[in-house]
């Protein structure tokens, strides 16, 4: 049986939920964003179309 | 004479080399094994495009004397080596490139919409991800090394090719056993998550009515987003690329609507090539002597348990978003976060429909799914960042 180190389990363990969390959280943001951006330059360029002749 | 000679002799009838005179009692049982998997996907459809090719794999890899697993190696002369064997010396072992190719097919099938409606459902695909760690700490307690404690950790992503990647890579001897729970869990899902999400959730929970309407998604956010958040991912945690590159890769191919044969060939051709090779290779990787060991017994048990705290966790942080939300959110589309896509998504689906007719939550539901393949991914990226 291997001589567990649980100081550096316990630390991977935070570390590993820790960054998947992060990044969940960062990707739903980037998402948002995305959206919100996407949506304001699809109604910018939809009133750009209607003044247009 | 050698004792191989000898052996050779008493295998062999009239100068011919017999192969039930080679069989044990292990090699027996691991073709019955094979034989049992075949009859659940024949029979009973259980993941049959993913459990028939591992049955046969196994099957044809415990037949004694027939030379299929025997890997190439350099010197030897031409037909030496088999084809099972070069499939996994090559495929897996060696480049690791067959888990890979299979992402390019997963991402081009997968539409990120109800993710991309329902953006918090990135968090409850990440809450999924506990069984990995549970079962880690599990691995470890038990005796398992550390890159092997990664790789039975992460059967609880509950996402085949991620299990067989990372395992490939940190703990290749128990690839086979990793990989087999890994798909064999994903066919029980309808087994092993419901009653998990009853025991934690109240009937009242279980009753929550979702708002029918979610949000239109553009072809733009369709289109920028495997590109921004590939990028973003990536360059977070670089060790997560094989497998979030090709996701992304694949999805592109689909919402960028001008490569449509290319797209078209991912979904159908290439990942069907893919999936007969890799699979084979699974069933190849358990021989009897592999499999006969107290540690297949363990891997087993702790790849269950990282299925069921997975879901647990996925639920967990589904009853706290209920609560603090304004909007109704049902829990249970907290444990369709494991990436078994879309198993767990249906499971959700079919038991709101059983607490309330009324309640529809498969595209819900498939939100968190989806994003559990992000999450399996950027777990895998870490533990292989560890070496």
């Amino acid at each position: 049986m291997t001589e567990v180190n649980w100081s550096l389990a316990w630390s991977i363990v935070g570390r590993g939920f820790g960054v998947v969390f992060s990044i969940m959280i960062l990707l739903a943001l980037m998402t948002e964003l995305l959206h919100r951006v996407v949506n304001r330059f699809e109604a910018k360029k939809k009133a750009a179309e209607e003044v247009a002749p | 004479m050698t004792s191989a000679a000898h052996a050779d002799k008493a295998h062999s009838f009239l100068g011919v080399e017999l192969g039930f005179l080679g069989l044990d009692l292990a090699h027996v049982v691991m073709v019955l094994a094979g034989l049992g998997f075949l009859y659940l996907a024949i029979k009973k459809k259980w993941e049959p495009y993913v459990l028939l090719p591992i049955g046969a794999g196994m099957v044809l890899a415990n037949l004694p004397f027939t030379g299929l697993t025997v890997m190439p190696e350099a010197g030897q002369g031409p037909a030496e080596a088999g084809i099972l064997g070069v499939m996994l010396k090559y495929g897996l072992y060696h480049w690791n490139i067959l888990p890979e190719f299979i992402f390019l097919g997963i991402g081009a099938l997968t539409d990120f919409s109800p993710l991309l409606a329902n953006p918090k459902a990135f968090v409850l695909g990440a809450a999924a991800q506990l069984g990995i760690y549970t079962s880690f700490l599990g691995a470890l307690l038990l005796g398992f090394s550390l890159p092997q404690a990664c790789s039975i950790g992460i059967i609880g992503g509950a996402d085949g090719p991620t299990t067989i990647y990372t395992t490939a890579v940190l703990a290749p001897e128990i690839m086979g056993i990793t990989a087999t729970a890994a798909y064999s869990y994903m066919a029980m899902v309808a087994l092993i998550q419901p009653p998990i999400i009853r025991l934690l959730t109240s009937r009242a929970e279980r009753n929550i009515i979702m708002k029918p309407v979610m949000r239109r998604v553009s072809k733009t956010e369709r289109i920028l987003f495997p590109i921004f958040a590939m990028l973003l991912i990536i360059l977070l945690v670089p060790k997560s690329a094989p497998i979030v590159g090709m996701v992304f890769l694949g999805n592109l191919f689909r919402e960028a609507g001008v490569v449509e044969r290319l797209s078209q060939t991912a979904q159908n051709e290439f990942i069907n090539i893919i999936t007969i090779l890799l699979m084979l290779c699974i069933g190849a990787s358990l021989p009897a002597a592999k499999v006969f060991q107290p540690q297949t017994a363990l891997v087993l048990f702790l790849g269950l348990a990282a299925f069921a705290f997975s879901t647990a966790g996925g639920v967990m942080l589904g009853k706290l978003m209920s609560k603090l939300s304004k909007d109704p959110i049902n829990p249970m589309i907290g444990g369709a976060g494991v990436s078994a896509v879309p198993m767990s998504a249906r499971i959700v689906q079919h038991m709101g429909q059983k607490a309330n007719k009324k309640n529809y939550l498969l595209m819900h539901a498939m939100g968190p799914n989806v994003a559990g393949v992000i999450g399996s991914a950027v777990a895998a990226g870490f533990f292989l960042s560890l070496y």
